[in-house]
């Protein structure tokens, strides 16, 4: 099990202006704060992700270099995080840049003065320190009924109109530079290669638009894949499905695909994964958890209803592309049309951008969309499936650069979009920026982790809560210490 | 409690009776059945068994489709299927609410909303 430590936009701001409010003003002088965390639980990730900061008041913490905070500053936070569920998080700041370590005073700190009363709240201390540059680590104080061990979290994401990240190059190491990636290395630069390279993407919907995607990022250097797609190649998908010929008719995509990758593959170290089930069963939706960044080549509103959930629950950025094509009657284009969205906090949901509706999703689910008879009788917005080569490659291209703007964007480029959409008859290319509508439930359960259930998962292999918690649970239990606040 | 139990609920403190139907040979799960005036369009004042149609969980954020009606002769919108059960001939309708579910608060995701703006729309249109 990996950890991580997640930050929204808006919890980075807020405790971003108060860790390093002194820096900012030229003085070198730490500070600290509590925060409140709920977990994200994958297959094999734990992420803790940070909601709300609770900031100290007038009385509750000295300056003095460093920094120290009352008792009284603990317990409130403590008695918080019990009354809202959720697992408690400290946070400080240090006078240098990137991934910081801890001094023997910030480890007692933690360890020995915080950890102890957090134990009420059923999940581990989370320790998170802010360097001046703004860079973030992270770490799990974990009881192992003796004693409370450090878990060094392998970066720290901060999620909203960009992702920032900090990885720990200790738990993973960057990538070394290397020929057959130096165009794109010299391109962007070699941090942001070492980010790029490091996130673990996943690719739902592996057809015509999805596999392009996959080989995109297979050339561009990144190391983890993950492949979700329950579909076998069929003859009518071999004019658009790369890599796909005669002979691959009847294979599983995400197998096809997965094999080929390997041979485009850049990186040093490439892994990829394949999930030959859909979206919403147990095993592929708990993989799809442990990603960074998902790509959404699907067009059913079950899966993208999903995603866009996980998007903003889980606060993994989704970035969505569909196509459009519009046949006349006489059997010419009418029109062809493609979009791609990328979604998660502090930007417009799928369902508020129109994409589907919830009743749509309902539709699905029981069956109805797979039935003739139903599709007959729609009237008005009945799916077709047409598509050709070039289109699934433009919208492919596309959700790429948009991942590549998402990570890699300075302070300076402009934050304009959210929505790329291209229309080919008038031949125009829009950019189009809004948010959800007010009360949008998707937007509300921003940050809300394992406490949001999906409710159309199938099987039972979804983490029924989180690991940490569960063998909290289990060795407070056994050694029937309940401490509460 | 379940989307039948909860939409049950709702309906009962609306003042409804609700009873449970299921359509064995559609697939399609359970109707919460209640007994129902219509109150506009040309069926307005009469009295029809009306079920509301539930699959499985996903009520109140993800609305029901189906609505049958028992013994409705001659409707305008189209049939998606007949079920005979007893006496009585049910003609099941596919119409999602598709337009507004989704921007009204949570608060307000329940049957009292769906009869008012939904069901009442589906017998203005019938």
């Amino acid at each position: 099990m990996t950890l991580d430590a997640v930050l929204t936009e808006a919890a980075q701001k807020q405790a971003s202006a108060h860790l390093l409010q002194h820096v900012r003003s030229g003085r070198e002088q730490e500070d600290l704060c509590f925060a409140l965390w709920r977990p994200s639980t994958g297959a094999t990730r734990t992420s803790a992700l940070i909601f709300e900061i609770l900031h100290p008041l007038d009385d509750e913490r000295h300056l003095h270099g460093g920094a120290s905070f009352e008792p009284g500053y603990l317990a409130r936070a403590v008695r918080l995080a019990c009354s809202r569920k959720a697992g408690l998080a400290f946070m400080h700041s240090h006078l240098s840049d990137g991934w910081q370590g801890m001094s023997d005073a910030d480890i007692v700190a933690e360890r020995d003065r915080i950890s102890p009363p957090t134990r009420a709240t059923d999940l581990p201390l989370v320790g998170l320190t802010i360097g001046t540059d703004g860079s973030w680590s992270a770490r799990f104080w974990t009881w192992d009924g003796q004693c409370f061990n450090r878990s060094w979290c392998s970066k720290v994401r901060v999620v909203g109109r960009r992702l920032g990240i900090t990885f720990n190059d200790h738990a993973v190491p960057p990538p070394r530079r290397r020929p057959m990636l130096s165009r794109t290395i010299d391109t962007w630069g070699q941090a942001h290669q070492r980010n790029l390279a490091r996130l673990r993407l996943g690719v739902v919907g592996v057809g015509s638009v999805g596999c392009m995607v996959a080989e995109t990022l297979a050339r561009i250097g990144i190391e983890n894949l993950l492949l979700i797609d329950p579909d076998r190649v069929e003859t009518h998908n071999l004019d658009r499905l790369l890599y796909a010929g005669t002979r691959d008719v009847g294979a599983y995509k995400v197998e096809l695909v997965s094999r080929r990758l390997r041979n485009s593959a850049t990186a040093e170290r490439f892994n990829v994964q394949a999930f030959k089930s859909p979206i919403q069963s147990g095993n592929s939706y708990a993989a799809a958890l442990d990603c960074d960044v998902i790509f959404s080549a699907v067009d059913r509103p079950l899966p993208k209803d999903l995603l866009n959930r996980i998007s903003y629950a889980h606060c993994i950025p989704v970035i969505s592309g569909g196509v459009f094509v519009d046949t006349k009657d006489d059997g010419t284009l009418g029109q062809a049309a493609w979009g791609v969205s990328t979604v998660g906090p502090g930007r417009c949901c799928l369902r508020c951008d129109g994409q589907y509706t919830s009743a749509e999703v309902t539709i699905e689910r029981d069956g109805s969309l797979d039935n003739p008879t139903y599709l007959r009788g729609m009237t008005g917005n009945a799916p077709t499936n047409q598509n050709v080569f070039p289109f699934s490659a433009n919208v492919a291209s596309f959700m790429v650069i948009e991942m590549i703007r998402l990570t890699v964007a300075g302070e300076w480029w402009p934050d304009i979009g959210g929505k790329l959409h291209y229309s080919m008859i008038p031949n125009i290319l829009q950019v189009k920026d809004s948010l959800c509508i007010n009360n949008c439930s998707v937007w509300e359960s921003t940050a809300k982790g394992d406490e949001y259930r999906y409710p159309f998962i199938d099987g039972d292999e979804v983490p029924e809560g989180s690991f940490l918690r569960k063998l909290y649970r289990a060795i407070r239990d056994r050694l029937s210490f309940p401490p509460r606040y | 409690m379940s989307p039948v139990e909860r939409v049950s609920e709702e309906l009962r403190s609306l003042g409804y009776k609700p009873q449970l139907l299921h359509f064995e040979e559609t697939g399609l799960g359970g109707f919460v059945v209640i007994d129902y005036n219509a109150p506009v369009g040309r069926y307005k004042g009469r009295k029809f068994r009306v079920g509301i149609g539930f699959q499985e969980d996903g009520y109140p954020e993800y609305p029901p489709h189906f609505i049958a009606v028992a013994n409705l002769e001659a409707p305008k919108l189209p049939v998606y299927s007949s079920q005979h059960l007893g006496s009585d001939t049910w003609s099941l309708f596919s119409v999602p609410p598709s337009d507004f579910w989704d921007s009204l608060p949570s608060s307000s995701k329940n049957m009292k909303t769906y009869l008012l703006r939904h069901v009442m729309r589906f017998w203005s249109q019938m």
